[in-house]
């Protein structure tokens, strides 16, 4: 390859000068070594007789005229073949230095083989010793070598791997690339490493993609052969996604959190902004004698006091929800939604009707305190929004049992609730109007429905009325 | 003297209240117009059948977080009916919130129409705060009939 090379002793590795005529011309003492020989037995001798089962793509059988008869090729060309003791080596042929004679000679590169000389067995050891998978392949990406790691890595036992192409190992929308990055990096024979900043994956024997950190190093540039060091990264991988993943739920927390801390903040100093207002109005007041006035803003206060200690309750609670877990137990959820009817019947709004059409084959066994809170915030939501407009006050609520699913839905035929509105119903503190209580009441219902494992939603026209679906998984069949 | 005719719009009756004492006692406004949303002042102040027409400018007093529109979202739409000539064009909007968040300083300070921010509860100082910046947007108003 190089025209440089002039003299063998300089070759660094294994090598042997043969002429036109298949006779050993040269041969440099890493060579005699190899062949266990002196040199002066080797030189002189035709190739044939120091290295056997060597067979080109011709079909003379006898190296050195298949040699011959083979264009002297541009790149190595490489055989396994054995010694006249029996041991592997892998013969490269390349192309000699021309310019000392005329006729055509050939420059054989020996490496020991793969097995079974004792030499090679050694470096087996080793290198199935390693954790990582190793791979050898030559400059057309032919496998030459493969590790156990490696075959159970891939899938493969590590007969198959040998001299299969490795693009059979990149996936199919990569092939056609690989082939050309090959190229380059036969070109170069810079060492490489891929795997840790961008995703490189391995086809498994199976089909399924491995993601694996690879490192190249060109290990004999005469043969342009590289060594392939292979690390899976599946669990890797399977840790950096978890991890990625509890990452964005504590962000989802911690934004819910905020959203929380400003909107209770802001919620809670509003009421004491009135209280100090109508206070300092008292203070005068009783200055100037005007004691109706003050009486009735001391009682105001005393109002806006009261009904903010019951939202910080409220407040609480929805700060604790999901944190404890509730007991569960086995219930009528058709009882349970008469009784909650009829406390909320006696507030007022005499004319409702609710109307059933449960067929979740009424016993479950849930948290039936979470369970009885979501109805009845959702309930007592329908009953305040009735739409005066209309002659009666229809509440529907119906139930069934599906995939091992509780599944509710809450309608009425109410005033609906506006497009700008629907999507903040369950945020807290989103009051709509004079009839919002603290706007806690369906925020405190998503949280609790989600901790159960489930979810809701809202469906709602202007004027026609609103209806809410949740899902809450059962976790068992009971009837 | 010349008083200033107000306008308070805030769905807390308490605070309407507070805000009506407060600029009573001042002496230097009007008596005071109540309105309980953004919503209700749209509807009922700036449309194409009543806009109102004061003869006056109109100092406007408004609340921030109210069910419906905010008191951002009204003035937001306030500004487009202004446009259309269905909204009184001489006003002094102030902000009249209990929120001390920095975010809603900026939000009121991004409207041209926006003249301050007034933090509930409204004293004696706020009161004359309020009439101080009327007066400093209408000198010709205030002080030719003083």
């Amino acid at each position: 390859m190089s025209p440089t090379l002039l003299s063998i002793d300089h070759f660094p590795a294994p090598a042997l000068l043969v002429s036109e005529t298949g006779i050993v011309t040269e041969c440099n003492s890493m060579a005699a070594e190899l062949l266990d020989m002196p040199r002066s037995e080797i030189e002189g001798k035709p190739l044939v007789s120091l290295l056997a089962d060597v067979t080109l793509g011709q079909s003379n059988p006898a190296l050195g005229h298949a040699v011959l008869s083979t264009p002297p090729p541009d790149a190595s060309l490489k055989q396994s073949s054995k010694t006249t003791d029996g041991r592997s080596v892998v013969v490269s042929i390349l192309r000699a230095p021309s310019e000392q004679n005329a006729a055509v000679s050939y420059c054989i590169a020996l490496s020991q083989g793969e097995s079974p000389g004792p030499s090679s067995q050694n470096f087996r050891d080793i290198v199935d010793a390693s954790a990582s998978a190793i791979i050898m392949c030559d400059a057309k990406g032919a496998i030459r070598f493969a590790s156990r790691a490696a075959g159970g890595l891939l899938g493969y036992d590590v007969g198959s791997l040998i001299g299969m192409c490795v693009d059979q190992l990149v996936p199919s929308r990569l092939k056609k690339h690989h082939e050309d990055y090959r190229a380059e990096f036969g070109k170069v024979m810079k060492p490489r490493a891929m795997g840790r900043k961008s995703k490189v994956t391995a086809v498994h024997k199976e089909g399924h993609e491995i993601p694996i950190e690879i490192v190249l190093t060109p290990v004999n540039e005469v043969d342009a052969e590289i060594m392939c060091t292979i690390v899976d990264l599946t669990e890797h991988v399977a840790t950096r996604t978890e991890i990625s993943q509890k990452a964005k739920e504590l962000e989802q927390l911690n934004a819910e959190l905020s959203a929380f801390a400003n909107s209770a903040s802001h919620d809670l100093k509003a009421p004491l902004c009135s209280i100090e207002g109508l206070l300092s109005l008292c203070l005068e007041d009783l200055e100037a004698g005007d004691t109706d006035e003050l009486k009735k803003n001391l009682e105001e206060a005393l109002l806006i006091s009261r009904s903010n200690a019951s939202k910080v309750e409220k407040i609480i609670e929805l700060a604790q929800a999901g944190q404890a877990k509730l007991h569960k137990e086995r219930f009528s959820l058709r009882a349970d939604i008469v009784e909650i009817w009829r406390s909320l019947r006696s507030v007022g709004s005499a004319g409702a009707v609710l109307e059933f059409d449960l067929r979740h084959g009424d016993i479950v066994n849930l948290e039936r305190a979470a369970v009885n809170m979501i109805l009845a915030n959702l309930l007592s939501n329908a009953l305040r929004y009735g739409d005066p407009e209309k002659p009666s006050h229809v509440i529907r609520i119906s139930s069934r049992r599906e995939n091992n699913q509780l599944q509710m839905v809450v309608g009425d035929n109410g005033r609906g609730i506006s497009g700008g509105n629907l999507q903040r119903v369950f945020t807290y503190f989103s009051r709509f109007d004079e009839l919002s209580n603290e706007g806690v009441g369906l925020a405190l219902v998503r949280k609790q429905i989600e901790r159960l494992g489930g979810a809701i939603s809202v469906h709602s026209v202007e004027g026609q009325g609103t209806e809410f679906s949740f899902l809450i998984p059962l976790e068992e069949r009971e009837e | 003297m010349m008083k200033i005719p107000v306008m308070v719009i805030d769905d807390e009756t308490v605070d309407r209240y507070t805000a009506k004492r407060r600029l009573d006692k001042h002496g230097g406004f009007d008596e005071v117009v109540e309105v309980a949303s953004g919503d209700q002042f749209l509807e009922k102040y700036c449309n194409e059948k009543n806009g109102l027409q004061p003869d006056r400018p109109l100092l406007i007093l408004i609340d921030i977080n109210m069910p419906g529109r905010n008191g951002f979202e009204t003035i937001a739409e306030f500004e487009k009916r202004q446009k259309l000539g269905v909204a009184p064009q001489a006003v002094v909007v102030m902000m009249f919130t209990s929120s001390g968040n920095p975010k809603d300083k900026a939000a009121a300070a991004s409207f041209s129409l926006v003249r301050g921010y007034i933090e509930k509860p409204l004293d004696a100082a706020g009161a004359e705060e309020l009439y101080q910046i009327y007066r400093a947007a209408f000198p010709d108003i205030v002080d030719a009939i003083a």
